[in-house]
C-alpha cells in the first residue's frame, strides 16, 4: 500500500489484524528462499505416480500445433519429474479437460490457467492465438513455421501450467533472476529469443519440489541440485576381532536425513554413490582411502578388507558435484585383530590384550 | 468459522435447503439473431435515460471470441438479450474489443480497427446503436458511472502500447476525454502491463482501476466527487474480485484456483500490515455480493470431495457453507471473466457451466441464480 499519512492501528483490532497478516504471510509468501525448490500450493498432493489424463475440451479444443504442444508437455513433466510425482497424458476420454479460448477461470491477464483439484482432477486453458492485451497481440509460437521474436512457447507454457497441477507455485528466483532457468514454473513467462522461452523439461528447483511432495523414483535417482540433503552413513563390519589375514566384510549404508521439509525424503536409502572406504591405525588420527565401496542394494555398500593389525574403519561420502547432497562420514568403527602365529587364528584373543586376561 | 451448531443453523436459514432455486433462467440462442444496428433517435440525453432505467425488463448480454480454423482470434461476438424473452441479437465485433455493463438498458462496447477506437452504446430493448466517441488512441476498457453520465476510459498509445492512463468524458455529449489518471509507473514486481480494468464498488460510489501484470496487480480506488485515489501495489495480490466501501477483495497473485482470497483495507489510517484479512487459502471464483444487511465474499470451494459454495464475511470470522455445485456449474463472475454481462437479483448469484457460459457449438446457455438468504433471525425465518 502507499499511504500518504498512515496512522497507528487501533489497538483493538491490531491483534486480528496482526494474525491476518501472519495468516496471508503464511498462505501468499513465498515460502522457499531465492533459489530454493519451487514453493508449494495449498491443498492436497496427487498420490504418488498417479495417472492425470486429459482430453480436450469438447467445444474449445486446441488447433492441432497447440494440441501438439500440450501433449508434448505433458510427456516433458512425466520424464522430468525425477520423483514420484503423478503422470500426465492425453487420452481419448480423459475427465481432465483442457480448452483453448476465454477460459472463465483466466480471468483477464495471463496466458494460460488451472483450476487443481487433487487428488481427484484439473482443468485447463489456454488463450487463443492473437488474444489481445494492453502490452499487444499474444503469439503463440507454434502458430508459425518462423516462430518471431516476442512469441510464446506452448509447450513451455504447458509445462509450467502442469508444474502448477502437480502443486508447484512460482519459483523465487534469485536477485537479478539469474537461476531463472533452475525453474520451469515461473511468474513471469519469458517469450523468444530470452533464454529459457523454450523450456522443455522441468527445471531443478521444479524437481526439488516434486522431490519433497512425492519422493524419488529409486534408491539410485539423483536428487535435485536445488536441494541440499544432510546425509548419514551407517557402518557395520562382520567381526570386530579377527587373526591376522583373515577377512573383514564391511557394509555401511547411506540415507537421507534432510530437514523437517524433506519429510517425504527423510531414511530414503541412496544406492548408486561413490562411497570410500577409509582406514586409520587405531591409536592414530590420520585417515587413508583405501577403497571405494562396491555398492549394494538399498543404499547399501560393501568392501572386505584383511587388516594386519588393528584398525579403524568409516564409510565417507563426499559432497557430491551434481546433485543435492551434502557429504557424510559414519562412526568410525574398530577392528581388533588377534594375536596368533598362523592362520587360521583364534579370533578370541585380540592382539593387543595382555595375556591371560582373555 | 462457527462451530457445528452455528453451521447447521446457517445452513437452515442462510441458504435454500437443498441449495438452489432457479428464480429466473434465461435461453441464449447460439447463434443469435444477424442485426445490423441502426443509429437510436434522440441525442446524449436519450442515452442517459437509458442508461439509468433497465426497461420493463432487464438486460443482458455475452460476449464470446470467434477463432477460426487455425485457432486464431479473428473477432469477437456480441451477443444481446433481454431476461424473459429468447430473443436475441448478434453483432460481430473486431479481436480488438470489449462489452461492459449492462449499464440500465444500454450495453457500453468498445471498437478498435486498427487504425480508430470506437466507443458506443447499444440499446439492448431496440437494437440501435449510438456513437460515443472515437479516436487514434486505442481505448481498452470503458465503463459508465452509476448516475448514466459519465464515461470513464483505459487507454494504451496504439503504437507502442504505453498507458495512456483513465479519462473521462460525459455520456451525453460529444465532447473530448479529459484524464483523471496518469498511467501507473512500470514496476518490475508487475512486470508489463496485461490488462487495466474498471469495476465500480458495490455502492457505485468509488471506481476501482486495476492494473495487471501476468499475475500480480495494482489497484487503484478512485473517488469521482473528491477525485482522491488509494493505491494497493503489493505484489501478493491479484485479480480483483469486489470492492466496498473501505477495502479491495482479490485473489492472491496466483496463476490458477485454487488462490488464497484476501481482503485489503483501502482505510489510509491503517497501516500496511494490518490491512490484509485472508479470508480463505483455497479460494476458488469468487463474487462480492450483499446477503441481507452484510456483504459476503462467495466463492467455490473443492473440499477433496465435492465443489460447494460458501460466503464469507469481510473480517474473515464467518463462514457459512451454501451447498454443493452440480458438477458443471460454477459461479459466474466479472464480466470480463466470464463473458456475460448480466447482474444477479439482490441475495442471489449467478452460476452457469464452468462459470462462463458453454461456448457456442455445445448448446443453449444455461444461466440462472442461486438465491441466497440472509441469516435467520428466527426458525420461522428459517423454513422459507
Amino acid at each position: 500500500m502507499n499511504r500518504s499519512h498512515p496512522h497507528p492501528v487501533v489497538p483493538a483490532r491490531a491483534i486480528s489484524a496482526l494474525l491476518s497478516a501472519v495468516a496471508l504471510l503464511v498462505t501468499i509468501a513465498p515460502a522457499a528462499a531465492a533459489h530454493g525448490p519451487d514453493p508449494t500450493l495449498n491443498g492436497v498432493w496427487f498420490a504418488q505416480n498417479q495417472a492425470l489424463r486429459f482430453d480436450w475440451r469438447v467445444g474449445a479444443v486446441p488447433p492441432a500445433v497447440i494440441r501438439t504442444a500440450i501433449t508434448s508437455a505433458a510427456a516433458d513433466a512425466t520424464n522430468s519429474r525425477s520423483s514420484q510425482a503423478a503422470t500426465i497424458a492425453w487420452a481419448a476420454g480423459g475427465p481432465n479437460p483442457i480448452g483453448y479460448g476465454s477460459g472463465a477461470p483466466c480471468g483477464v491477464n495471463g496466458l494460460a490457467c488451472f483450476t487443481r483439484s487433487a487428488p481427484t482432477g484439473f482443468t485447463m486453458w489456454f488463450r487463443e492465438q492473437g488474444h489481445r492485451f494492453d502490452w499487444g497481440t499474444m503469439q503463440w509460437c507454434q502458430a508459425y513455421s518462423s516462430p518471431p521474436n516476442g512469441c510464446y512457447d506452448a509447450e513451455t507454457i504447458a509445462l509450467d501450467e502442469f508444474g502448477h497441477v502437480e502443486g508447484l507455485d512460482h519459483h523465487v528466483n534469485a536477485s537479478g533472476d539469474g537461476d531463472y532457468q533452475d525453474a520451469v514454473v515461473q511468474t513471469f513467462s519469458r517469450t523468444k529469443p530470452q533464454a529459457g522461452w523454450n523450456a522443455h523439461r522441468f527445471g531443478v528447483c521444479d524437481i526439488a519440489a516434486l522431490q519433497r511432495a512425492y519422493d524419488l523414483q529409486s534408491t539410485s535417482q539423483k536428487v535435485s541440485s536445488c536441494l541440499d540433503l544432510s546425509t548419514a552413513l551407517a557402518i557395520e563390519v562382520s567381526a570386530t576381532v579377527v587373526g591376522v589375514g583373515m577377512n573383514v566384510d564391511i557394509t555401511a549404508t547411506l540415507a537421507v536425513v534432510g530437514v523437517a521439509a524433506d519429510a517425504r525424503l527423510r531414511g530414503d536409502r541412496l544406492s548408486g554413490r561413490a562411497i570410500t572406504l577409509q582406514r586409520r591405525v587405531t591409536g592414530t588420527t590420520a585417515w587413508t582411502s583405501i577403497a571405494t565401496m562396491t555398492a549394494g542394494a538399498l543404499g547399501t555398500y560393501t568392501s572386505s578388507v584383511k587388516p594386519a593389525s588393528s584398525s579403524d574403519y568409516r564409510a565417507v561420502f563426499t559432497t557430491p558435484a551434481t546433485e543435492g547432497l551434502v557429504g557424510s562420514s559414519s562412526a568410525p568403527i574398530s577392528v581388533r585383530v588377534a594375536k596368533c602365529a598362523a592362520a587360521p587364528c583364534p579370533q578370541t584373543v585380540p592382539i593387543d590384550v595382555p595375556e591371560g586376561r582373555s | 468459522m462457527v462451530g457445528q451448531t452455528g453451521i447447521w443453523r446457517l445452513l437452515r436459514g442462510l441458504v435454500l435447503v437443498g441449495a438452489m432455486t432457479a428464480l429466473g433462467a434465461m435461453a441464449v440462442g447460439v447463434a443469435g439473431r444477424g442485426w445490423h444496428p441502426v443509429a437510436c433517435a434522440g441525442g446524449g440525453e436519450a442515452r442517459v435515460r437509458v442508461a439509468t432505467t433497465a426497461g420493463p425488463y432487464p438486460v443482458w448480454f455475452r460476449l464470446d471470441p470467434r477463432i477460426d480454423a487455425s485457432g486464431t482470434l479473428v473477432g469477437q461476438r456480441l451477443t444481446t438479450g433481454i431476461h424473459g424473452s429468447t430473443a436475441t441479437r448478434s453483432l460481430s465485433l473486431p479481436p480488438e474489443s470489449f462489452a461492459t455493463g449492462p449499464f440500465g438498458g444500454l450495453v457500453l462496447t468498445g471498437a478498435d480497427d486498427g487504425h480508430v477506437s470506437r466507443l458506443s452504446t447499444i440499446e439492448v430493448a431496440t437494437g440501435c446503436i449510438s456513437a460515443v466517441a472515437d479516436g487514434p488512441d486505442v481505448i481498452r476498457r470503458a465503463t459508465v458511472d452509476r448516475t448514466g453520465t459519465t464515461v470513464y476510459e483505459v487507454r494504451v498509445d496504439r503504437a507502442t502500447r504505453a498507458d495512456l492512463g483513465v479519462w473521462r468524458r460525459p455520456l451525453d455529449a460529444h465532447v473530448p476525454a479529459r484524464r483523471i489518471l496518469a498511467a501507473l509507473r512500470p514496476d518490475g514486481r508487475f512486470g508489463r502491463t496485461w490488462s487495466t480494468t474498471l469495476a465500480w464498488s458495490v455502492d457505485g460510489d468509488r471506481l476501482a482501476i486495476q492494473t495487471c501484470g501476468e499475475i500480480a496487480c495494482r489497484t487503484r480506488v478512485f473517488d469521482p466527487v473528491s477525485g482522491h485515489v488509494e493505491l494497493v501495489d503489493a505484489p501478493e495480490l491479484g485479480v480483483l474480485v469486489g470492492l466496498t466501501r473501505d477495502r479491495i477483495v482479490t485473489h492472491a497473485a496466483c496463476r490458477g484456483l485454487p488462490c488464497p482470497l484476501i481482503a485489503t483495507t483501502t482505510d489510509a489510517t491503517r497501516t500496511d500490515a494490518a490491512t490484509r484479512t485472508v479470508l480463505a487459502v483455497d479460494g476458488g471464483p469468487a463474487v462480492l455480493t450483499r446477503i441481507g444487511p452484510d456483504l459476503r465474499v462467495v466463492d467455490t470451494a473443492w473440499d477433496g470431495t465435492d465443489r460447494r459454495l460458501r460466503a464469507t464475511s469481510l473480517d474473515g470470522l464467518r463462514r457459512d457453507d451454501l451447498g454443493e455445485l452440480a458438477s458443471d456449474d460454477d459461479l459466474v463472475t466479472d464480466a470480463e471473466t466470464s463473458g456475460i454481462g448480466d447482474s444477479a437479483p439482490n441475495g442471489s448469484v449467478l452460476l452457469a457451466p464452468v462459470g462462463r457460459t458453454e461456448v457456442p457449438a455445445a448448446g443453449p446457455t444455461r444461466v440462472h441464480y442461486l438465491v441466497v438468504h440472509p441469516p435467520a433471525t428466527s426458525d420461522e425465518g428459517a423454513a422459507r
